[in-house]
């Protein structure tokens, strides 16, 4: 999951990896070391920037990672990082997300959540990712419950519509497979992971996704395997999630 | 004539005192890192109730507060237990609506905080939040107005005010100035925006430490009512770079307190039984 944003992350960009926020982390540091040496990246309201990581924390939040980091702002400094639209995207999970890419962090029918956070910044952002931990009808719906971090809101025209800045969603990765948007800003299939059924994709959807003729997600390479082993020491990537490496 | 200076260190019990009944509340950190878990637990020893609890980002003090019916009303943006899950009594009380709790998004909670320090009437906030849920879900915080300067529709927030802020701190002199050596989070905001602060930290220093490096100050003492020495105050969460948050608690916590019962004795067993700890004076 770490490697297959890690890929996309441009260049000259600027990364927020918010709470919980390891796996985004972790593609930071697989993309710096890789294809986009100017990359900077803001941990969470702890502020710090650019940290020299020897492995992955269980949590953002985490002292230790100030050594080495080029920059430590302050919680509201830090939080202006998040309405700057020429550089900025955020990894974003959620409890819910829709054919059009927009996230629910708030609540589902019995199921109170911690609270949407700084979801309304997906409204200026550069781009956005989401990563989702769970892949069922309950979670990819139609459409969500509550847009707590809109994304494409009723399909790109909307978006457009609407005034927001920044492209929306460019990726989406679940324990399934990986997803991007089409032109009319509704959710398609880029690649399933190595063996995971076709036809469990549009099963376990609650909106049409076509898996049947998507390619596998490509494999680690190398190199990849190498860094993501070595941030991987503490097992917080792991932890995290299964699949996440 | 000479007056000497008055100190501002007080027991815990005493500083938490003046938190009265129905107060609006706010504890400063980060979700389980910075808080003043100390003072959580002194309030809910002392029983309070009917109290607001402004809570920017909170985890298990919040938790703490709501499951033990401290607080029944609740500004928040986020509570939950960052890689450990969600906050069990959060979940709960605002699921079987024992809890009134206002939502906000991140970005418009600090405006208000910004606007009850700056004494502005409203705040306005970034364009897209209308697209998002949260002018139908709380439509008492987000009300449309005109730009009057570009005469575009614009949403604002009222003024976020908070009674008493309980501020974490690594250290503080006896007037109230102010050390974090790790992450300042929030506080510096909380503090402004807030009529009281109470600061509680790990140390007293001499005034002599303070003024040795006053670039090191975060809060200045004259925002400070108390300073409260209560080493270990953050524990269970963390306070780096003084200690790591303790996750097999935190984890056993998650777990327990899914029930009410399971809740009842871990409050009995970590909030009644911490009472010596969290009074501790330092040095």
């Amino acid at each position: 999951m770490a490697a297959v944003l890690a890929r996309d992350i441009p260049d000259e960009s600027f990364a927020l990896c918010g709470m919980h926020g390891e796996i985004g982390l972790a593609a930071c540091l697989l993309a710096q070391r890789r294809q986009a040496p100017n990359l900077w990246f803001q941990l969470d309201g702890g502020g710090i920037i650019n940290p020299r990581l020897p492995q992955v924390p269980h949590t953002v939040n985490d002292w230790r990672l100030a050594d080495g980091a080029e920059a430590i702002v302050s919680g509201l400094s830090g939080m202006w990082n998040l309405t700057r639209p020429r550089l900025t995207f955020e990894f974003f999970g959620g409890l819910q997300i829709d054919r059009y890419g927009n996230l629910n962090l708030l609540e589902v029918p019995g199921l109170r959540g911690p609270g949407g956070a700084a979801g309304l910044a997906a409204a200026r952002y550069r781009f956005t990712y989401c990563y989702l931990h769970r892949h069922d009808v309950r979670t990819f719906v139609p459409a969500v419950e509550h847009v707590t971090a809109p994304g494409n809101l009723g399909g790109s025209a909307e978006r457009r519509a609407a005034g927001l800045l920044g492209g929306g969603p460019r990726l989406v990765v679940s324990p399934l497979g990986v997803f991007d948007f089409d032109a009319a800003g509704a959710m398609r299939v880029v690649s399933i992971h190595p063996g995971v059924d076709p036809a469990a994709v549009g099963a376990r959807s609650g909106f049409p996704l076509d898996a049947t003729a998507a390619p596998l997600t490509p494999h680690l390479d190398d190199e990849e395997r190498a860094i993501l082993a070595e941030l991987d020491r503490d097992s917080a990537l792991s932890a995290a999630l299964p699949e996440a490496r | 004539v000479t007056a000497a200076r008055r100190s501002k260190v007080v027991p815990l019990a005493q500083a938490v005192a003046t938190i009265p009944t129905g107060a609006r509340v706010a504890f400063g950190g980060n979700v389980n890192n910075n808080v003043a878990l100390a003072g959580v637990r002194e309030l809910i020893r002392q029983g309070r109730s009917g109290c607001t609890l402004i809570a920017f980002g909170q985890g298990l003090g919040a938790d703490l507060l709501i499951g033990a019916g401290v607080v029944d009303v609740v500004h928040t943006n986020y509570i939950g237990m960052e890689h450990l899950g969600l906050a069990p009594c959060f979940r709960r009380a605002a699921g079987d609506g024992s809890i009134r709790v206002v939502d906000w998004d991140s970005l418009g909670m600090i405006m208000a905080l910004q606007a009850a320090a700056s004494g502005v009437p409203l705040a306005a906030v970034p364009a897209g939040i209308e697209t998002t849920t949260w002018p139908t879900r709380s439509p008492d915080i987000y009300r449309r107005v005109v730009d009057p300067f570009s005469g575009a529709e614009t949403f604002v927030v009222p003024p976020l005010r908070i009674d008493v802020a309980v501020l974490y701190a690594s250290a503080a002199d006896p007037f109230g100035n102010a050390r974090h050596r790790g992450f300042v989070f929030w506080d510096e905001l909380l503090a402004q925006a807030a009529d009281r602060v109470i600061i509680v930290c790990e140390e007293v220093l001499p005034n002599e430490e303070i003024r040795a490096a006053a670039g090191q100050t975060t809060i200045p003492g004259y925002l400070v009512e108390h300073v409260v020495a209560s080493p270990g105050a953050a524990a269970p969460g963390g306070a780096p770079p003084e200690y790591a948050a303790d996750n097999a608690h935190l984890e056993r916590y998650c777990a327990q307190a899914r029930t009410a019962d399971g809740f009842t004795a871990y409050l009995e067993q970590f909030v009644s039984e911490a009472d010596r700890r969290d009074q501790a004076s330092g040095r």
